[in-house]
């Protein structure tokens, strides 16, 4: 019981944390920068999946199985989340031809 | 927990029912489960059939018991009042309603979790349904469009929320509230819980559309078709706003330290930018958008103060006044622009000689929305300021006041147009559903003169 697993003597707990929030990182560049529906879709996707070996690794870094239970909880959310997500984007590429956010200008005040 | 199961349960018959076609029987059911779920919460016991290991996920408590009576009063109208949606062409009335009806399973999770599993599972519940009815109209190219902004941002915003649970996790060890609050108090210093708490709260702000993190929610509200902005405004901001207040304003209130200030900041923001925006709409819904923003500010009061225990039925107050004088303005105007999802403040013009009732009522519930005295919205108001003066934050108190005033300027512009022009109505004036907003009026008019009614009969629940 909360004794630290063997590999984290070998690669620190750092540089998983650290290859996490450069995976997020990127996440949000991907959303914040990108005009394609799509390429901001898995930019989310890309967050998400940080968050999840930010889980893991404190899970097994606490020896502590809740951490992991909750992977399975935002895996199986996120799988719901892509299959409306592709739903009202493949909607939207019938109207207008594309999956361009720019395009998108029907709202604006 | 009874009234989750009958929920879900109660969704699930619906969607059968439609795939049957009973559509007559799924629109009256719907509205009839709705009403059982609110008589099975307010009278059944929340602990009975509890499944093994869930005791510690999700908790009934006084408080949200509050929240969860007053979401599912409201979407009882919500749901009666959405037969105008759903009898439309392409709409599919037994999907609409049983989206609705999980997405309130959400909104209640997100009243009574104890665990951080349960929170981000009610905020994708509600999350991922609201989605789904934003795009409801599918040959609209506007609601296409706010389907897709709000699924973007939404699922952004869930991100933010994760990213700030894993790092709270990783500074406690704990995905319990109760335990991450307890642990909070020794680990001040760590980088990790600050940031965890940081990200947890832009995330929850952005849900709750405060500003700076507001910009979807003009687009949002303005594209749905309008009984689902009725029910963003009203249901999903009751929701967020329990939720809120269940993290920041119970579980980690005595770690103010860390995110006093960004709540103070965003709150001031939320007034200025909501009321100062709102000003120069031209679209009704684009106008209640931003009015909607400005009215997070006043809520997020509830979150600042010192004493939150007491401020808790303040909280309920003010979101049955901004909620009830919502449904009365958006059931009239549903019955006179029964077949467009565009209203414009200038087709109110002349309507007060078409509809002199309905009119009225509408002005009551704007100036309900105003704040001004005589409706309930003046004693929201008040009990959002009293404690905050109490507090000794009288900056925060200038800018409420001041905006409240401004608030004042673009709450009168329908009424204006309604009462004061001389052109002709061009409204529709369907006759459907104006006991709605004729009850609905008076409880304006009650919650106003004798605001005691309502608050004993909160303190019943």
């Amino acid at each position: 019981m909360n004794q630290i697993p063997e590999i984290f003597r070998v690669i620190p707990v750092n540089n998983f944390v650290i290859l996490a929030v450069v995976l997020f990182s990127i996440g949000i560049l991907g959303v914040l920068t990108r005009r394609n529906a799509i390429i901001i879709f898995m930019s989310v996707e890309l967050m998400l999946n940080a968050v999840n070996l930010l889980f893991v690794t404190f899970s097994s870094y606490k020896s502590d199985p809740t951490g992991q239970v909750f992977v399975f909880f935002i895996m199986a959310i996120a799988a719901a989340e892509v299959a409306v997500g592709l739903a009202i984007i493949v909607m939207i590429y019938r109207r207008i031809r594309s999956t361009d956010v720019s395009l998108l200008n029907n709202l604006k005040g | 927990m009874l009234t989750i199961t009958f929920l879900s349960l109660l969704g699930l018959v619906l969607l059968f029912l439609g795939f049957a076609g009973k559509v007559g029987l799924v629109k009256n059911l719907a509205a009839l489960g709705v009403l059982a779920s609110l008589g099975i919460l307010l009278f059944a016991n929340q602990d009975a059939l509890v499944p093994a290991g869930m005791e510690t996920q999700l908790l009934f408590d006084a408080n949200s018991l509050k929240f969860s009576a007053l979401i599912l009063g409201f979407s009882v109208c919500i749901v009666m009042m959405s037969r105008s949606l759903v009898k439309k062409e392409n709409v599919q009335a037994a999907e609409f309603l049983s989206v609705m009806i999980f997405s309130l399973v959400g909104a209640l999770m997100l009243t009574a979790f104890t665990h951080m599993i349960t929170l981000f599972v009610g905020l994708e519940i509600l999350g991922i349904s609201l989605y789904i009815l934003a795009g409801t109209l599918k040959d609209s190219p506007s609601s296409n469009e706010a389907a897709l902004k709000y699924l973007l941002m939404g699922a952004f915003a869930t991100c933010l929320v994760l990213f700030g649970m894993a790092m709270l996790y990783g500074a406690t060890g704990s995905l319990d509230f109760k335990e991450i609050a307890a642990v909070g108090n020794q680990s001040v210093d760590s980088v990790l819980f600050k940031l965890g708490i940081f990200f947890l709260l832009i995330g929850v702000l952005f849900k709750v559309s405060a500003a700076p993190f507001h910009f979807w929610s003009p687009d949002v509200y303005e594209g749905s078709p309008s009984i689902v902005m009725l029910y963003m405004s009203v249901v999903v901001k009751i929701a967020s706003f329990a939720a809120l207040f269940r993290i920041f304003g119970g579980y980690f209130h005595h770690l103010s330290y860390f995110w006093w200030g960004i709540v103070y900041y965003g709150c001031i923001a939320s007034l200025l930018v909501g009321n100062l925006l709102a000003l120069v709409q031209k679209s009704i819904k684009r106008q209640l958008a931003f009015s909607s923003i400005s009215h997070t500010g006043y809520l997020l009061f509830a979150i600042l103060v010192v004493n939150n225990e007491a401020i808790a039925g303040g909280l309920v107050f003010y979101l049955f006044a901004y909620g009830s004088a919502l449904l009365v303005a958006f059931s009239v105007m549903n019955s006179w622009f029964e077949s467009s999802e565009n209203y414009q403040l200038d087709q109110l013009k002349g309507a007060a000689k078409a509809d002199p009732v309905g009119a009225t009522v509408l002005a009551l519930s704007f100036l309900s929305m105003a704040g001004i005295p005589l409706t309930g919205g003046f004693f929201a108001k008040i009990s959002m300021f009293a404690p905050a003066m109490g507090d000794g934050l009288y900056h925060l108190l200038i800018v409420g006041i001041v905006s409240s005033v401004i608030g004042a300027a673009y709450y009168f512009k329908p009424i204006m147009n309604v009462w004061f022009s001389t052109e002709e109505a061009t409204i529709e004036n369907a006759t459907d559903m104006k006991w709605v907003a004729m009850v609905g009026g008076l409880v304006i008019l009650i919650t106003g003169l004798f605001p005691d009614t309502l608050t004993s009969i909160l303190a019943m629940i």
